[in-house]
């Protein structure tokens, strides 16, 4: 069985920066499905991850949400995931917020500014650390490797094998494969894998399907003061 | 490329980029899975589907193939990840992998391959692989 995704590019933490101010529109977050779609500012955030989605925290920014266990409301702009790693909103703000306080006060500016560059150093932290810590990887798991005629098997990503971590749409698949003498098909979408049934119509082994998607193109520019790599579409 | 590891290559042409540095690459995952019907005794668990990266059970039990465009991929690093476990391992001079399977399992292989782009300006390709089997 097989599964192609189209997925994402992995950072990279030791480059360098000079548009961290930049008002530029920024594309899709990495792993983010169907076309490159434009993105500004201040209403998403920079997603480095497979299946990390950017969420908007009412007027904090935008955060990088790694799991959510409770549903969102429907048009809600509230998260009930994981945050982790503020990234272009919150950052963007407060320097926002220093740029127009300097006119105002040099020492409210400095404070400020500060504080914008404490936020940066947490980014950094958060957005960083992961990156050296876990794989996510995409894979498909049976239900049972043996057995008769038909199988289930789940498609996901996971950084701890084989638990699932991040559900994976059905949008997603480009292409589902199967060896000589069985057949794949999409089952259905549970709150975590894809759910996909390999039928055998005979018996023995079978690698037995597969999911492709086209390929996503990206372009990434290095950003050192958060260990990261910017999507510059 | 922290995550994955990758021959020494690719990150060296990543190091080597005119400042300001721009990453531009296509990426494409992949993933196969091997179950047996009623018996695991038949040779179809050794056809390579033809992906860009992929792991093909070899005739022998437990070896394993890495394929690279449809030719084995010698010496390279791949990951084998069970429960809570995560080693590493490398491919001999014929792309194979022996891998212990012992225990219940599942055991999942994993390899990732970059390529720097074949002229200045152009796309770097990552691929990345994974074979899923059961234990013995």
């Amino acid at each position: 069985m097989g599964l192609n995704l189209r997925s994402e590019v992995q950072y990279t933490s030791d480059m360098l920066t000079d548009d961290l101010n930049s008002e530029a529109p920024i594309a899709a977050p990495i792993g983010a499905a169907g076309p490159t779609r434009p993105l500004v500012r201040d209403q998403d955030a920079f997603c480095p991850f497979e299946g990390w989605t950017s969420r908007q925290l009412w007027d904090f920014g935008a955060f990088c949400v790694a799991k959510t266990w409770g549903r969102e409301p429907s048009g809600g702009t509230g998260s009930f995931g994981l945050l982790v790693g503020a990234t272009n909103g919150p950052v963007h703000l407060l320097h926002r917020a220093a740029n127009a306080r300097a006119g105002q006060s040099e020492l409210g500016a400095i404070f400020v500014k500060l504080a914008f560059r404490a936020a940066a150093f947490a980014g950094l932290v958060l957005t960083a650390w992961p990156s050296a810590a876990m794989a996510h990887d995409f894979f498909l798991l049976p239900g049972q490797f043996r057995g008769a005629g038909s199988f289930e098997v789940h498609a996901t990503v996971g950084a701890a094998f084989p638990a699932p971590e991040t559900a994976i749409g059905q949008d997603r698949i480009g292409e589902l494969r199967a060896s000589e003498g069985a057949s794949i098909a999409v089952a259905g979408q549970s709150d975590q894998p894809l759910r996909l049934t390999l039928t055998a119509a005979r018996p023995g082994p079978h690698v037995a399907g597969g999911v492709a998607f086209s390929p996503v193109r990206l372009n990434m520019k290095a950003n050192p003061s958060r260990s990261s790599w910017k999507n510059t579409k | 490329m922290e995550e994955y590891e990758v021959s020494a290559e690719a990150p060296q042409a990543v190091a080597a980029l005119p400042a300001p540095r721009v990453l531009r690459a296509s990426s494409e995952r992949f993933a196969k899975t091997i179950v047996c019907s009623e018996t695991c005794a038949g040779a179809s668990a050794t056809q390579a589907f033809g992906y860009p990266l992929e792991f093909v059970a070899d005739t022998s039990a437990n070896q394993f193939r890495l394929m690279l465009n449809g030719r084995p991929l010698a010496n390279y690093p791949v990951a084998i990840a069970t429960t809570g476990a995560r080693t590493s391992a490398t491919t001999d001079a014929e792309g194979r992998l022996t891998a212990n399977l012992d225990g219940e399992g599942p055991f999942m292989l994993f390899a990732a391959h970059m390529s720097p782009p074949a002229e200045a300006g152009g796309r770097f390709a990552m691929w990345l692989t994974s074979l899923t089997v059961s234990g013995h």
